[in-house]
């Protein structure tokens, strides 16, 4: 074993350039089967995080995903308003726990600005935990034109409490027509400590501040765009969705089931995928193979004369094999490394454009059982020659 | 390796050619040098091979010592030759990748010689190979390549020291010296040394000769 190691070491360093190619190919394989599966973990488990929160999300009638994405996730524009005595039937239903009005449509430099009441930050995962969004300066807004910004916020715009700015109309940056009204100043009376998620980047404020900046019509209308609303159980989480389902007004959704919905749509994506890294997965065998062939034609003479010299057979077999093994290895352990890399990098970027902050990648055990397949995959293929090897006749090729 | 009897009879080997060789019985003791002569295609390369376990003759016996080497097993062959030969090959076979050092680590770490990188300096170095140690075979002459062949050889301390044509790349001066060289490596091994060779003046370099004549069965 210790000379086939030796030995093996040493011809893979004289056939550095073909080694270097058949690597990166199984590295490059290794990587493509990897990344997507990484990034889209990355992705549910920060999505996961932001839908659970809300047990019950009621808005004006339209798509369930659009809901979800505009008032949870802030990435869409919202349906559109709701009358505000769907907020009160909600708030006054008996068995609620919590009812959170949100009214959405101004930003601060892209940021949105969400308006709402101090119950926005009494919700939790679950019943029993601490609030899911904390503090991490400062005090809950208490007056209009207070403002509680998100952790994200604060660091882009260098903001802290005391701090004041200036927001727009419209959920996005650029000027409006009626930006004339827009400028008031809010004051940050607290900041968020980060969450990872969409909260990060939304500037909280008193509802009536929405409705009094876009004037004494909505003012007087207090419409909604959304309610967050919990019960003291499931049965009356369900009997609040059927009520407002009933009613032409609003629409209630399960942001959780929403994100299953979307989640089933994306493991389909996957599942095709996943068969083209199978594919790929199957073409780096196939360069390993034609690596093994080509090397396996070189080593002939190396072969004869470690037989020559006195080698047995199993030692001119386990030779072949560790040559295969240390390529297909080396291929497989940059390829995870790639993969961890890119997923690392992608999921920032990604994770800038969907507004969280992606955990950081996870390598399960199941993903990379998918390219350590390979391994044995190279071994299984350098098997023949291997025993065509130790079969060679010294005198043939010595002579 | 302590060098032992050499004893061959009524061997007989099928050539490549189809052509069946006989061989006349022979005795060497430990320590001898001699030459086998004889025309092309007589099979004196052959009788090397059989001598190193490499080639299994049709017929006939080859001891060393104890050992009957025609009897023994291929895995059996593989140790024998491992422990007891050095072969010097007419175009050496060294490896291109390896450096001179490595060529000549390999051969002991074949042999399963301890401390194999030291030892192959120490044969490198006193064939005065000490200033090419990280040099490739590419980057040698042709009487530099042969003394790596040499040292490859003999670093493990073999009992046989088998030696195909050794001056067929080297002019007479070169060849005089490799000859110098190899008769003096086996005399401080105490190996028998048998030198095939097609060159007279080779042949007469050593105290005996084995002369294989045509005689096709």
């Amino acid at each position: 074993m210790r000379l086939a190691l030796w030995t093996a070491l040493r011809t893979l360093r004289h056939r550095l350039g073909a080694l270097l190619i058949t690597v990166l190919a199984v590295a490059l394989a290794t990587a493509t089967a990897l990344i997507v599966p990484m990034v889209t973990r990355q992705v549910e488990r920060g999505a996961q995080d932001a839908a659970q929160v809300f047990d019950l999300l009621v808005t004006a009638p339209g798509s369930g995903t659009q809901a979800v994405m505009s008032t949870l996730f802030y990435l869409d524009v919202p349906i559109g308003n709701m009358p505000n005595r769907v907020y009160q039937d909600l708030r006054r239903l008996p068995g609620t726990r919590r009812a959170v009005p949100i009214a959405l449509g101004d930003n601060f430099a892209g940021f949105p600005i969400v308006g709402t009441t101090a119950a926005f930050f009494d919700q939790r995962l679950k019943p029993g935990l601490p609030p899911y969004f904390r503090l991490a300066q400062g005090r809950v807004f208490t007056k209009e034109h207070d403002a509680v910004i998100g952790a994200r916020v604060a660091r882009d715009a260098g903001l802290q409490v005391g701090g004041t700015f200036t927001g727009a109309h419209g959920l996005e940056t650029g000027p409006h027509e009626d930006d004339a009204g827009h400028r008031e100043a809010y004051t940050v009376t607290g900041v968020l400590a980060p969450t990872g998620g969409p909260i990060d980047r939304a500037v909280l404020t008193p509802i009536e501040t929405v409705w009094e900046v876009h004037g004494s019509e909505a003012t007087q209308a207090q419409a909604v765009t959304a309610v967050l609303y919990s019960a003291d159980n499931l049965a009356g989480i369900y009997t609040a969705a059927q009520r407002v389902n009933a009613s032409k007004d609003a629409m209630a959704v399960f942001p959780g089931q929403v994100f299953a919905q979307a989640r089933e749509v994306l493991m389909q994506g996957q599942a095709a995928y996943a068969g083209l890294s199978v594919l790929v997965l199957g073409i780096a065998a196939l360069t390993v193979a034609l690596s093994v062939y080509t090397s396996s034609l070189e080593r002939q003479r190396t072969v004869a004369l470690l037989r020559a010299l006195g080698a047995g057979r199993s030692s001119v077999f386990t030779l072949v094999l560790l040559e295969t093994a240390l390529t297909v290895t080396g291929g497989v352990l940059l390829g995870l490394a790639l993969a961890l890399l890119a997923s690392r990098v992608g999921g920032s970027v990604l994770g800038a454009q969907l507004g969280f902050t992606l955990a950081p990648p996870v390598l399960t055990w199941a993903l990379a059982s998918r390219a350590l397949l390979l391994i044995p995959l190279g071994l299984i293929t350098a098997v023949p020659h291997a025993i065509g090897s130790s079969r060679i006749s010294p005198l043939k090729h010595l002579s | 390796m302590t060098a032992a009897l050499l004893t061959g009879e009524g061997l007989r080997v099928r050539h490549a050619r189809e052509v069946t060789l006989d061989y006349p019985a022979f005795a060497w003791p430990a320590g001898t040098q001699l030459a086998v002569t004889g025309p092309s295609g007589t099979g004196k390369t052959s009788l090397l091979n059989v001598l190193a376990g490499l080639l299994q003759p049709e017929s006939g016996r080859v001891m060393y010592g104890d050992l009957i080497l025609t009897e023994l097993g291929e895995a059996q062959r593989d140790a024998f030759r491992r422990r007891n030969v050095g072969y010097v090959f007419q175009d050496f076979h060294l490896m291109p990748g390896l450096t001179v050092l490595e060529n000549v680590e390999l051969g002991l770490r074949v042999a399963g010689t301890a401390r194999a990188a030291e030892r192959a300096r120490d044969a490198l170095t006193r064939l005065d190979l000490g200033g090419r140690l990280q040099h490739r075979p590419a980057q040698l002459s042709t009487g530099e390549r042969q003394r790596v062949a040499i040292a490859r050889a003999v670093a493990h301390r073999p009992g046989l020291l088998l030696v195909d044509e050794p001056t067929a790349h080297l002019d007479r001066d070169r060849a005089a010296a490799a000859m110098t060289l190899l008769q003096e490596a086996a005399g401080g091994l105490g190996a028998t040394l048998i030198v095939v060779t097609h060159d007279e003046a080779v042949a007469a370099s050593l105290p005996l000769r084995y002369h294989v004549t045509p005689v096709p069965a």
